[in-house]
């Protein structure tokens, strides 16, 4: 047994050493006279004889003593050298150059890392680096040779071409990217006309390196080192195929590259296997499984980019296509080999948590906008449609989102101002998609589906936990509606989007919203919308009849059906006698006209233009009825204090002082003392007898009669101003004892509404319990003061 | 003469006490009422960061509690909900406490049951929920392993590390989103 051992390992080292030195004999080096095979080497012998200058230059490579410890070294200072021999590219010195350089490092790595390992004992672990070493090498030689057009391929990648042409026929497909084909065949035949100009000396050095990598085959073989040959090509294919895809496909999104490396593989890999496993037996399998490790490699290496490609979805289009391509290839060979249906999803699945992690990390935080959050959310339900028709993989990556969209407290209200912008990506959708049916519950279940051809059964291992992937397989704008239990709260959302902006400009042009609502939305959801839009059109009718009666009038009113409107909150003050005569007026016309109505005015919406005369200069200013109200009592009497104005408006001081505060910022009104204002002009020069302020045109809502429901306003409508705040600041203080309670009912009970919270008060706290209009002021001030949160007309802690 | 009268009254104050105890289950309600409805009052003004409980609805008999894992233990910023269900003679008798939350824990089974001694044989009048909150905050991160309800928590405690990543797992599969 010993002898054998002993026998055996002498019989590798020497094999080893004679392969070793067959292999180096490339270059003049110290080892010439022992040449194994000594024809083959007489060839660039013979070739480098009539180049004095580069044996010199070889010489002195030879001189430097660099010996890399690792592995990982080795190949890295292959790498170096590699770079090295680039700049010399292109020319035969060069050529030469990176040849010896390569095979000149290798030998004294080899040499003085592996050689004592190998010739000591059979170390497997150092004879596979040192194969591993050994076919990078060859890989690199190769290809500087193949750079300098000296290997011709067209003779090994018939197998590979058929692979090609699918690629090709699957992007053909894509009728959009018939460009991009074009070019893939443009630089094909470049490359060909290049190939034609092949110098003589190439053709033999090509010879030289393929003889020379077919004896070292032989030797391994000889000595029984195939099937860590075999183990070690894998390895270094693995590096090779990585290393390529990161460098040329990285952030490369917007083109398809994956035909580029299918050229590249059958060009550069495919040969280089070939010539590294010639002769040993399973190289045609392996050469079968090596495509497969490169569309596998491809898929993880783009899998793990998942986030950015998204990030620049459509853009990524490209990306998202050469990726679809090689899961579905990967997926479609495994299905017909092994019919195993679990694997076909394996790599999407596998891989998804980490992009699926990433996205939670750089997405889903307090810093992000909700709209980017949307917009980065509906690009990730698009990609993986493509990639994954059975939506399981989107599944899995969609729950986090839409569970943290939820929880935003303006996710409905991106979503809706999404789909009535017209710029944005979502209104694409509305207008190319079939009339939005929100109110369709029963999606129906795929499964029952019997006349479908291309039903297709979920994986086995899906079936329970993605029993729901199917439903989901709706449009985009249903999976955003589905985000929320109830569609109701976007109605709403578009009710109130659409009050507001009819609200706040007077010359509302309806055409236009009402083609877009009705095109898209099922008419019964939208009914309230519809009788909105309709207000408005009816009210442009009214004000155009009341003008031709009397055509100084300067009122436009916009009259809404009570019933049909979001709350508008009515926080009324007596308006100055100028413009209640105005208004009683209008109501006097209105009321000959539609005799069983009466108005209800909303004296806090609409606007007011102002023309104000401030001495010599005329200022205009478009500003609320409140504003506005408070400058006319001005007209009156040049001084007032803030109490006169409260009195005279009958609404608190509170109210009024950020009304002043911006007619002191434009410089129309100034504090002469705390408390005390006067028009600006005034009191620049006193003897002037005060700004005249002309009303010109005054719009103002006003409600149509029918029950009056004291109970509207009840939540955030009232944003934009800040009359709730200053009152509820004077009962907040009382109310820090239920404070407390809230906290631990919130706590515990999670999100409650109103009247919840308004009963446990009163059944548990101790004391009188505050009103529901007092106790929702004070909720909607925790709200302002981020303690609390208002969502879906239930409050919850931050 | 003022000492007897004073003494007088408030013995006459404990045997109305006492007799009225074990009589009527009405007047035994109104006495448990009024004494959660005070523990909830100092409990809410005791304002303590990491536990609180509130009545679950209008049967004040019934509430839910919250926990967090106190800091420096591997249970940090792990929220839980419980559930405390008062006997209609409490506080004579204990609370009936369970996890809402699932919670990984060596004295806790996956039912939500607790295995702790203050409420079962070692409970006395003098607990109140503030009390059993802050004991139940501390048995989160010191358990008792000779009791163990869940023998995989029990064995890893000892690698706390360890134990915190299963932990946190556990927690991640089982709450995240719903608190």
């Amino acid at each position: 047994m010993e002898f054998n051992n002993l026998f055996s390992s002498r019989l590798n080292a020497e094999s080893i050493t004679s392969a070793y030195r067959s292999f180096s004999a490339g270059i003049p080096s110290n080892n010439i006279k022992e040449f194994k095979e000594p024809h083959l080497s007489q060839d660039i012998v013979d070739l480098l004889s009539g180049h004095e200058k580069i044996k010199e230059v070889v010489e002195s490579l030879n001189k430097i003593e660099l010996i890399p410890k690792s592995t990982e070294e080795c190949l890295e200072y292959l790498d170096t050298q590699a770079q090295l021999a680039d700049k010399h590219m292109g020319s035969f010195e060069g050529l030469v150059l990176s040849l010896s350089n390569t095979y000149n490092s290798l030998d004294k790595t080899l040499r003085s890392r592996y050689w004592p390992a190998i010739t000591n004992k059979v170390d497997t672990q150092h004879v596979r680096e040192f194969l591993v070493v050994l076919s990078y090498s060859i890989y690199k030689a190769f290809v500087y040779a193949q750079k300098n057009n000296a290997v011709r391929v067209e003779n090994h990648s018939i197998v590979w071409e058929v692979e090609h042409k699918s690629y090709r026929d699957y992007i053909a497909d894509l009728k959009t990217n018939s460009q991009e084909s074009r070019d893939d065949e443009t630089s094909d035949q470049d490359s060909d006309t290049v190939d034609e100009m092949q110098p003589c000396f190439n053709t033999r050095i090509t010879e030289v390196i393929i003889r020379k990598a077919e004896s070292l085959g032989l030797e391994i073989r000889n000595i029984g080192l195939q099937h860590l040959l075999y183990n070690a090509a894998k390895a270094t294919l693995l590096l090779i195929v990585r290393s390529h895809i990161s460098k040329t496909c990285g952030g490369e999104y917007d083109r398809h590259v994956f035909g580029g490396l299918i050229e590249w593989y059958n060009n550069t890999i495919f040969p280089w296997l070939k010539l590294l496993l010639r002769g040993i037996s399973r190289e045609a399998c392996f050469l079968k499984e090596s495509f497969e490790v490169l569309c596998k490699e491809f898929s993880n290496y783009r899998v793990h980019e998942l986030f950015d490609i998204i990030v620049d979805f459509p853009g990524s289009l490209p990306a998202i296509e050469d990726l679809k391509f090689c899961l579905e290839y990967n997926g479609h060979r495994r299905l017909k080999l092994a019919e195993d249906l679990k694997e076909a999803h394996c790599v999407t699945l596998d891989s998804l948590p980490s992009s699926l992690n990433r996205t939670q990390r750089r997405l889903l935080h307090a810093g992000a906008n909700t709209d980017d959050i949307l917009t980065q959310y509906i690009s990730t339900i698009r990609c993986l449609r493509i990639l994954d028709p059975s939506h399981i993989a989107l599944e899995i990556v969609a729950a986090p989102i839409r569970q943290y969209l939820k929880q935003r407290e303006d996710t409905v209200r991106c979503i809706v101002l999404d789909m009535v912008s017209e710029e944005s990506g979502l209104f694409e959708d509305l207008a190319n998609g079939s009339p939005l049916s929100i109110d369709d519950d029963s999606d129906g279940d795929d499964d029952d589906d019997f006349d479908n051809p291309s039903w297709t059964p979920l994986p086995s291992d899906a079936k329970g936990v993605f029993s729901s992937a199917r439903k989901r397989n709706v449009d985009v704008i249903k999976l955003l509606v589905s985000i929320f239990d109830t569609k109701d709260v976007f109605i709403k959302e578009l009710e109130r989007l659409l009050a507001k902006k009819i609200l706040k400009s007077s010359g509302y042009n309806t055409d236009n919203e009402a083609k877009v609502l009705k095109l898209h939305f099922g008419s019964n959801l939208l009914q309230r919308c519809e009788v909105m839009l309709k207000d408005v059109s009816d009210s442009k009718r009214v004000n155009q009849y009341i003008k031709e009666q009397n055509k100084e009038f300067a009122l436009d009113t916009t009259i809404l059906s009570h019933q049909y409107w979001p709350p508008i909150s009515s926080d009324d003050f007596q308006l100055p006698k100028e413009l209640e005569r105005i208004r009683t007026e209008y109501e006097k016309h209105f009321e000959s006209l539609r005799p069983a109505r009466k108005l209800e005015w909303k004296s806090n919406t609409g606007t007011v233009d102002l023309e104000v005369e401030l001495g010599d200069e005329l200022l205009t200013f478009s500003v609320a009825p409140l504003q506005a109200s408070i400058l006319f009592l001005f007209h009156e009497k040049d001084t007032l204090t803030i109490d006169n104005i409260a009195e005279a408006l009958q609404c608190s001081p509170s109210i009024i002082k950020p009304r002043i505060q911006f007619w002191l910022g434009k410089g129309v009104l100034c504090e002469i003392e705390p408390g005390v204002y006067q028009t600006a002009d005034t009191a620049k020069e006193s003897k002037n007898s005060g700004g005249q302020v002309t009303n010109k045109d005054t719009g103002m809502a006003s409600t149509m009669s029918g029950p009056i429901d004291d109970e509207d306003c009840d939540d955030g409508n009232n944003d934009d101003d800040g009359l709730i705040q200053s009152e509820a600041d004077q009962k907040a203080e009382a109310m820090q004892v239920y404070w407390q309670f809230v906290v631990g009912m919130l706590t515990n009970l999670g999100a409650l509404p109103l009247d919840r919270i308004h009963t446990m008060l009163g059944m548990f706290a101790q004391g009188t319990p505050p009103s529901v209009e007092d106790l929702r002021n004070f909720l909607n001030l925790m709200v302002r003061e981020d303690k609390l949160e208002f969502s879906g007309g239930q409050y919850k802690l931050r | 003469m003022a000492s007897t009268l004073t003494s007088a009254t408030t013995t006459a104050a404990n045997t109305n006490n006492n007799s009225s105890n074990p009589n009527s289950s009405e007047t035994a309600n109104s006495s448990v009422i009024k004494r959660l409805r005070s523990e909830l009052m100092n409990l809410m003004m005791a304002n303590l960061p990491d536990i609180s409980a509130f009545p679950d609805s209008d049967n004040l008999l019934r509430w839910v509690g919250t926990i967090s894992g106190a800091p420096g233990t591997v249970y940090e910023n792990l929220k839980y909900k419980l559930q405390i269900q008062f006997p209609s003679n409490y506080p004579y008798t204990a609370p009936t406490i369970t996890f809402l939350t699932p919670c990984w824990h060596p004295n806790v089974d996956d039912r939500g049951n607790i295995c702790l001694d203050i409420l079962k044989e070692e409970w006395s009048a003098i607990y109140n929920v503030q009390t059993i909150l802050l004991s139940l905050q501390s048995l989160l991160g010191e358990p008792n392993p000779d009791s163990p309800l869940n023998g995989q928590a029990a064995r890893l405690w000892e690698n706390q590390e360890e134990y915190k990543k299963v932990l946190l797992k556990h927690y991640k599969d089982n709450v995240a989103g719903t608190i």
